[in-house]
């Protein structure tokens, strides 16, 4: 029922989560059957790239939670997406098991490498997939708690939280490049053989990651819808534009902060921890605070406040990006910056504001009665 | 004498049927206003980098009273609302309200909650929501994060929401963004968004600054006809409208009161015409 009730309206939402469906039956089905010679056969690298898109897709919407309805301007959630994936790295090491260069059936090859004896305390667990999984959501959120607790309780906002989440993530790069770390430092962590048994390089797992990133997006974009469209969600969009009002009438400002910040951290996590087994590395450059700009710059470009901009910008950007670093590596980043430049100006909100003015102007039918 | 009252002291904080006062939560204070004020406030000190704000003010409201407060610029009215909604700290006096209800002690979301409701000189309602949902937020109830995720509206606090949209006079406004009303249908949204707390105590902040004069009279009308179930206390600048709703007049001056009474005996009064009226 809520599920019908929290996508009432969102016209943009569903036309993106049909076309996602679509999509998601079309892939496999050109991927896994029809015959590698023929036209129509979609490479298991196009399947993997997808995947990719729609992995950053849902961190983009994690970010457009908390900038477009919060008005909290991230420049770090490439952290907690970072986070996310490095968890997932951690467990795709282990089980690598004794595969690796040195054999070791413990250690992983960079920890042999760098002559250490046993398995730091905080790579125990990661053998098993649950205790992975949950690390996945729990790290980023208990980071995100921590962080916001800290930040939101003394208030801090605007521009000043922008900057401290940006030296959150730059602090983050540093500490992960250390060897000391135990992450494996600037190479981070590579080589991964399967995931729950299953060969990384064959096309049936590729096509099933891509599934689990599908499914994932359309269940993050639904939980985000859920709140937007609830009671808090109204106090969000409030806290947005009347910070001290929303006080005023009796709402712990704070403590409504720290919670959507903290969700948006977890879906960020799960995003990170979906992209690394399809990109087959996690290292310290996730971390880097162009990441967190660039990410942010998607859901800009996308459309705030529309959750399905978000998407919609993640995706055309990515593709552009792969399209442009293949075909002028120089020119991509004037066309970011260019294309940026451009949204501002012309298109402040973004494709999905474009789009609503278009649809404005025809009549939508029912559009009055919701 | 002393040994008596202490003795008395004694006995009282040792009733068993009592809790010690730092041991009883907030949320269990009952608002008490059995000797008629809902407000006091005594001995109030507070300076900004040396400037007094506020000196040695004592103010008293009287449950359901309409109180106007006035003074020039800088005599401190708004720092005095500042401390009772908790967003200034004074550096000496006490600030009760009712009886029992130490309001020093309290935050600025708890003192929303146990009933004091504030409306700011400039109108601020939230522009992206429609009328009805901007009633909506400002609803008395639990507003802990959880609960409010999960909220649904029950028929008898949509009938609430009617009920002040009557009041307010925006019925016909309701599906309509606070950012498209006017400037005075703002301000009545903005006294409706109180009214939802279901406030004691209502502080309005010069609610007819900019407004027309039909504007105005419906003001003074919506205020009069809080009084009696709510006590109001509004600061105004706007001398006809102050005379057009007052019992009760407080003239600040310099952070403490200066004179206090009706409005023909304010205006008589000598000092008051020399620091404000006369200007």
């Amino acid at each position: 029922m809520s599920l019908i009730n929290s996508m009432r309206g969102d016209t943009g939402g569903l036309v993106m989560l049909a076309v996602l469906a679509a999509v998601a039956v079309a892939v496999p089905v050109l991927n896994l059957a029809v015959p590698a010679g023929s036209a129509w056969h979609l490479s298991t690298y196009t399947v993997t790239l997808l995947g990719k898109y729609l992995t950053y897709a849902l961190l983009a919407v994690a970010v457009d939670l908390v900038w477009g309805y919060l008005g909290i301007l991230s420049l770090g959630h490439g952290a907690f997406f970072a986070l996310g994936g490095y968890a997932m790295g951690m467990y795709l090491m282990r089980q690598i098991g004794d595969r690796g260069v040195y054999g070791d059936p413990v250690l992983p090859d960079f920890m042999v490498f760098l002559n250490w004896k046993e398995l730091p305390w905080f790579w125990h667990g990661f053998d098993m997939f649950w205790f992975t999984a949950l690390m996945v959501v729990l790290v980023p959120g208990l980071l995100a708690f921590v962080f916001g607790w800290l930040a939101f309780r003394s208030r801090v906002t605007g521009v000043y939280l922008s900057i401290i989440t940006q030296a959150l993530t730059y602090a983050l790069m540093l500490a992960f490049f250390r060897n000391e770390m135990g992450f494996g430092g600037n190479n981070g962590l590579t080589d991964f053989k399967d995931i729950l048994g299953f060969d990384l390089q064959s096309d049936g797992t590729r096509v099933v990651l891509f599934l689990a990133s599908a499914l994932a997006l359309a269940l993050g974009y639904w939980a985000c819808r859920r709140i937007v469209t609830s009671k808090l969600g109204r106090v969000a969009v409030a806290v947005r534009d009347a910070e001290p009002r929303v006080r005023f009438i009796g709402y712990r400002v704070d403590r409504v902060k720290v919670a959507v910040w903290t969700f948006s951290a977890m879906l960020a996590g799960i995003a990170g921890a979906l992209y690394v087994p399809q990109v087959g590395i996690i290292n310290p450059g996730e971390f880097s605070p162009l990441n967190s700009i660039e990410l942010v710059v998607w859901v800009a470009i996308g459309g705030r406040a529309t959750l399905y901009g978000a998407v919609v910008g993640a995706v055309l950007v990515n593709y552009g990006k792969t399209y442009f670093t293949g075909a002028f590596p120089e020119a991509w980043l004037f066309a970011l910056g260019g294309l940026f430049v451009l949204v501002t100006l012309f298109l402040p909100q973004g494709i999905a504001g474009l789009l609503r003015q278009l649809s404005r102007r025809k009549p939508v039918a029912g559009e009055a009665t919701a | 004498m002393t040994m008596q009252s202490g003795w008395r002291q004694f006995q009282e904080s040792m009733r068993r049927d009592r809790q010690f006062d730092f041991m009883v939560s907030w949320k269990d204070l009952e608002l008490d206003v059995s000797h008629g004020p809902i407000l006091y406030l005594e001995g109030l000190n507070v300076s900004f980098d040396g400037f007094r704000a506020i000196n040695d003010l004592n103010f008293y409201v009287d449950a359901g009273e309409l109180r106007c407060v006035i003074g020039p610029n800088g005599a401190g009215k708004t720092t005095m609302m500042d401390i009772i909604t908790g967003k200034t700290r004074p550096d000496s006096g006490s600030a009760f309200f009712g009886q029992t209800i130490d309001l020093l002690r309290l935050s600025e979301p708890e003192i929303a909650e146990i009933g004091i409701g504030r409306k700011f000189q400039k109108p601020t309602v939230f522009e992206q929501h429609t009328v009805f949902e901007n009633l909506e937020l400002a609803m008395a109830g639990d507003k802990r994060v959880f609960p409010t995720l999960f909220a649904r509206l029950s028929p008898e606090q949509r009938g609430r929401i009617d009920e002040v949209l009557g009041i307010i006079g925006l019925t016909d406004q309701v599906r309509r963004p606070a950012g498209a009303l006017s400037h005075g249908q703002k301000q009545w949204l903005e006294i409706g968004m109180l009214l939802m707390q279901d406030p004691h105590l209502l502080l309005v902040d010069e609610p007819v600054a900019g407004m027309t004069h039909q504007e105005m009279d419906r003001t003074a009308e919506l205020l009069l006809s809080l009084q009696g179930r709510h006590s109001v206390v509004v600061v105004e600048h706007d001398m006809d409208f102050v005379r057009s709703i007052a019992r009760r007049v407080t003239v600040l001056h310099q952070g403490s009161v200066l004179a206090e009474g009706s409005m023909d005996e304010i205006q008589n009064d000598p000092r008051v015409v020399e620091v404000y009226l006369g200007e």
